[in-house]
């Protein structure tokens, strides 16, 4: 009997094609962002606001994640959005391989940046490296003030939070003062905008730091 | 959660290390699991005994050691045991603390034949 010493990591496979997806994308110079939460928190609705706005500063193509159906990715395309919709059948979240096959069928080197809707799920998408230069963790005031404490991993992750639907705050048991204070516990440099698709409240703000973070990359 | 994965990458692991190694089977697989790494190791066994079938490690028990969450204070750097929510450092009184965990699972030693 032997005992063989090993330090392999489960999800190196998947680290080593992110890492590739991040060479390529580099390459291309291309911003790439995750985003990530539970469904319905407002991802697809948030695209639908920033992403008319970031086509007036970058060629933005969104890669859209769901289990089944085209909609989130006809709901962008409805805007004049390019995107791409992956169907896993299945998978609970999106990995490297999926973002590297479903961007070979694009133009990437007309991109500047690539915004990647991911499966609603505030789990497992947080364990696995897509590529992207930026994550962004999105909660929704319905969701409750406690969100960071209960999955800690998905704030710890995350490089911005926006807590969403902030136009329900009269309506819904939400403290944003515990919100704030959970993802900072969790992430204490995270950044968090408030946003609402319905008012429009904090989606420039919301742009203009992509925009920054967008000028900020092209000159590295 | 995608516990099913993770079994699947660590037989594929495996296998990898016997071409290298140069072993017959596999009796152990011994795990580290992060605190944030979210697996569940009654989960994990479970699907384990399904994906090991045929394989060398056909018969291989799967050890899982999941580290306790810590918390640090950012204060004086103090390290305690702890869960993530409201926390008071036992060193300096301080109630400014964050988590102090990691989301890697890795295969820390295999015991061979």
């Amino acid at each position: 009997m032997v005992d063989i010493k090993l330090k392999k990591n489960v999800y190196g496979k998947n680290k080593e094609l992110a890492d590739k997806n991040r060479q390529l994308f580099d390459r291309n110079k291309i911003f790439v962002i995750n985003m990530i939460s539970s469904p319905g928190s407002g991802k697809t609705s948030l695209i639908e606001k920033i992403g008319p706005l970031v086509q007036s500063f970058a060629k933005v193509h969104v890669v859209e994640g769901d289990i089944e159906t085209e909609n989130d990715a006809q709901r962008l395309r409805d805007l004049g959005i390019s995107a791409t919709q992956i169907q896993t059948h299945g998978a609970c979240h999106l990995d490297a391989s999926m973002i590297e096959k479903a961007l070979s069928e694009v133009d990437i080197a007309a991109l500047d940046m690539v915004i990647i809707e991911n499966v609603g799920n505030l789990v497992c998408p947080t364990s696995f490296d897509l590529g992207e230069n930026m994550r962004i963790v999105v909660s929704s005031t319905t969701e409750g003030d406690d969100k960071p404490l209960k999955y800690p991993q998905a704030y710890h992750s995350a490089d911005i939070c926006v807590l969403n639907k902030i136009d329900l705050l009269p309506y819904v048991n939400c403290s944003t003062e515990q919100f704030e204070a959970g993802a900072r516990r969790a992430n204490a440099k995270i950044e968090i905008f408030h946003t609402s698709c319905v008012t429009a409240d904090g989606i420039d703000q919301l742009c203009q730091r992509l925009k920054n973070a967008l000028n900020d990359f092209s000159q590295e | 959660m995608h516990e099913l994965s993770i079994a699947r990458e660590i037989i594929s692991i495996i296998e990898s290390e016997k071409e290298s190694q140069k072993f017959e089977k596999v009796n152990i697989v011994r795990l580290r699991a992060g605190a944030m790494s979210c697996v569940d190791p009654g989960s994990l066994s479970f699907v384990f005994e399904a994906v090991r079938e045929g394989t060398c490690a056909a018969g291989a028990i799967l050890e899982v050691e999941t580290e306790p969450m810590k918390l640090r204070c950012r204060q004086c750097e103090n390290i305690m045991p702890g869960k993530h929510g409201p926390a008071t450092c036992h060193e300096c009184g301080s109630t400014d603390m964050e988590l102090n965990a990691d989301t890697t699972v890795e295969i820390t030693s295999l015991e061979v034949d």
